[in-house]
């Protein structure tokens, strides 16, 4: 454990400043937001109206869907971040030269992967994370003033939508992982680029022949994606099920799995040179 | 007590044979050099040891074979490749603390000592060291691990000659023990020959001659004699001219009158076995 510990802390140290990209981004969107309202009261001869919600019944769906769309600009943001880490974590040490380095420590390959997937997925769930608190405190405490606050479908909307994130990215990441195992260079865009072109030719297949070739990228879609989640939006108590403890989950789990205990055995037949 | 015996070791690129069907036999307590010509298999053959590169023939580490790599071969094996492979993303405090934390075989004292001798900047990042400064932190690192075992590809490269001298005259004696192994392949024979006990030559990917320094220089002599009697050093083994003299690597049983003898140097005796120009 102290060793997976050392590996945990270096792989933070390296990636610390990619890791902490997204939260420029969104420190630099708030700078923009403060600067441009500023701007406008300043500026503006007419009495501004900021939101007008006079005669609403129920501001339930307001607060659900407010706080599930604020975490779509950092959740897009954190998908593209864990995608870059991911799809680099088993050849950057390779590009960087540094390999013999590493593998002349004494410590499993095992360890070596694992401490590279956590820090590449969880490093970035927590920025997220992270984004998405400071988000909610923001935009809750500015829509209190204006409406009756409902702390829960404020953070049923929030929740629903994270683990939406997490779940895709645990998937997208663990993708890129295997990825980076098998090229060298650009490997998402490789991988990716493989399976477009065998599902044109899957569909081309059936079409011609009126097979009916089952096609990997339409399963890796609907594995990472959760669109059917988004049924009963705003109803707190469908959550656990349609979001959490379905099926779906499960097998994101298993396939998330399965392609980190096949990297790592790709990483641990490689050749160091 | 053999440390590592290699058998019939093959490593092929393409259709280039690296390391071509090499046996040797690595003792306990010995400080060998690994010498050859660039791209005659040196490093190749140091990485196939540690189980590095995917090889034909059976190499066995402490009496176990090893068929490809194993991360615990290094709680008793350290090695620095020939380039500079350190993490440059990590500052040089960083990069102690990594190894330390990771490497049981890490001993404070001795790290505490080569620190300070090295006066390397701690907070510095490490790609923004010159190269020299970055074998330092190498060798600093893997001096400061207590192994058995001791790989030094190029150990010294683009380090000044002050450093250079005090690591293989000061340095790497305070290291070694009868009970370590140090392998330096190296280009520097010169700076290495007075602590080498045992040598290896090897010459496209073949190994030439594994003996120990002692030996090797009782079975030949440097015979030095005017240039008009050169014909007498027709059956050297190396023949090197110099004003109005000739020098030749003999057999020490040779017998030439007037003749000045010496011992040859290793470099000399390189060339005389392997050939070529320069090792």
């Amino acid at each position: 454990m102290h060793k997976f510990k050392a590996l945990l802390l270096k792989d933070f140290w390296i990636n610390k400043k990619t890791l902490l990209i997204p939260i420029w981004i969104m420190a630099g969107f708030y700078l923009l937001m403060i600067i441009s309202g500023l701007f406008a009261y300043f500026n503006s001869s007419t009495e501004m109206n900021f939101m007008q919600f006079d005669g609403l019944e129920s501001t339930s769906i307001i607060y659900y869907i407010a706080n599930f769309s604020m975490i779509t600009l950092p959740g897009l943001f954190f998908l593209l971040f864990t995608i870059n880490i991911m799809q680099s974590a088993l050849n950057e040490d390779r590009k960087q030269n540094c390999e013999l380095f590493h593998r002349s420590m004494p410590v499993s390959e095992w360890h070596i992967c694992g401490s590279k997937f956590l820090v590449g997925l969880v490093g970035n769930w927590a920025v997220l994370i992270g984004i998405g608190i400071f988000n909610f405190i923001v935009m809750n405490s500015i829509m209190a003033f204006y409406l009756n606050f409902d702390f829960l479908h404020a953070f049923v909307g929030f929740f629903h939508s994270i683990l939406l994130f997490l779940k895709t990215g645990l998937v997208l990441g663990s993708i890129a992982f295997f990825l980076s195992a098998i090229f060298k260079e650009k490997a998402f865009a490789r991988g990716i680029g493989i399976l477009l072109l065998l599902w044109i030719v899957t569909k081309i297949l059936n079409a011609i022949y009126g097979w009916n070739l089952p096609s990997i990228f339409d399963y890796l879609i609907e594995m990472t994606f959760n669109f059917q989640s988004l049924e009963n939006l705003s109803d707190s108590t469908t959550i656990p099920k349609n979001v959490i403890l379905n099926l779906k989950t499960l097998y994101q789990i298993i396939i998330s799995g399965a392609l980190f205990i096949l990297s790592t055995l790709i990483y641990k037949n490689r050749e160091i040179r | 007590m053999n440390l590592i015996e290699i058998s019939n070791l093959t490593k092929k690129y393409k259709n280039l044979h690296a390391v071509d069907n090499a046996s040797i036999n690595i003792p306990e307590g010995k400080i060998i050099g690994l010498l050859g010509k660039n791209g005659a298999g040196k490093s190749t053959l140091l990485k196939c040891m540690l189980g590095f590169l995917k090889h034909e023939g059976e190499i066995k580490i402490f009496g176990e074979t090893l068929s490809k790599h194993k991360s615990s071969l290094h709680n008793h094996i350290a090695f620095i490749p020939d380039v500079s492979s350190l993490d440059d993303r990590l500052t040089v405090q960083q990069t102690i603390k990594y190894v330390k934390n990771l490497n049981p075989a890490w001993c404070e004292k001795t790290a505490e000592k080569l620190l300070l001798q090295s006066e390397l900047p701690l907070k510095q990042k490490v790609g923004n060291l010159s190269k020299g400064m970055k074998t330092k932190l190498y060798l600093m690192i893997i001096l400061s691990l207590d192994v058995k075992i001791l790989l030094l590809d190029e150990p010294t490269l683009g380090l000044d000659i002050v450093f250079r001298k005090e690591f293989f005259n000061t340095i790497l004696g305070e290291f070694f023990d009868e009970t370590k192994t140090i392998i330096i392949s190296t280009h520097q024979v010169e700076e290495v020959e007075h602590i080498l006990q045992d040598i290896i030559f090897i010459d496209k990917g073949k190994i030439v001659l594994q003996e120990s320094i002692d030996d090797l220089k009782s079975k030949f002599k440097t015979v030095t004699i005017s240039s008009d009697r050169e014909a007498e050093l027709d059956n050297a083994l190396l023949k090197m001219k110099t004003l109005g003299q000739v020098s030749g690597i003999v057999s020490s049983e040779t017998k030439i009158e007037d003749a000045i003898e010496a011992k040859p140097s290793l470099s000399d005796l390189f060339l005389a076995i392997v050939g070529g120009n320069h090792a």
